[in-house]
């Protein structure tokens, strides 16, 4: 395969955009978001929900991008410094996901307050607490 | 003859790991700074077609036909956009 065609196969190109679902606007290109990996880092495998107390940098799992709550608003990890947190999935390329109000509605199905909507699916913002590995 | 800004064709360092969302954003982490940058959709596009073979005319005229926007405005916003990720490490230009 040639590179011009593996290049059209393989970046975003108008169908892609569409095959979203929605047609995306044009918006300025930029860095939604910066931040330092670390030894607990954001990337690593085993537990992602942790953030350094009052530290409200964005953290990555499974590829997405999520800020930290307010410190002390949540609940604790197995992580001896790391305090924290839920994941609020952050806005990155226009997407939200989280439920808000006390209900939230996402396709037709309603969810509790607190839920997190990953991949278009709500869960329970549970599953990221407690140390346990968050489901999504 | 010195090329113009147009006339670059930016390249995505080849340390930078470099992965797109179902939602077409992006997150690149450069593991020589250890740093991790969440692009959006459109810079995404832009950032995917820096691979040393387009200039960054070309680049601005795929990303405004993908997008349907007015190719001024992207231009600026392309030349904007590829400082900030030299500036970042994560290109050459």
């Amino acid at each position: 395969m040639d590179v011009a065609t593996r290049r059209f196969e393989t970046k975003t190109s108008r169908r892609t955009v569409v095959r979203t679902g929605v047609k995306l606007a044009y918006g300025v290109p930029l860095v939604a978001a910066s931040f330092k990996l670390t030894g607990e880092g954001a990337l690593a495998s085993d537990n992602v929900c942790s953030c350094v107390a009052d530290s409200y940098s964005p953290k990555v799992h499974n590829g997405r991008c999520y800020s930290c709550k307010t410190p002390g608003s949540g609940c604790n990890t197995t992580r001896g410094s790391a305090q924290v947190v839920d994941l609020i999935p952050a806005s990155i390329g226009g997407e939200t996901c989280r439920c808000n109000s006390n209900t939230c509605v996402v396709n037709g199905r309603a969810y509790a307050k607190g839920a997190i909507i990953a991949d278009g699916v709500c869960h329970p913002e549970d599953v990221t607490c407690g140390g346990s590995q968050p489901s999504f | 003859m010195n090329a113009t800004a147009a006339d670059r064709r930016p390249i995505q360092r080849s340390a930078v790991e470099f992965r797109v969302l179902d939602d077409l954003s992006s997150v690149a982490v450069d593991p020589a700074t250890g740093e991790a940058h969440a692009l959006t959709a459109v810079a995404t596009a832009v950032f995917e077609r820096c691979d040393g073979t387009l200039t960054e005319a070309e680049i601005v005229a795929e990303v405004a036909d993908i997008f349907d926007a007015p190719r001024d405005r992207v231009a600026r916003d392309v030349a904007d956009f590829l400082d900030d990720l030299a500036a970042r490490g994560l290109i050459d230009r």
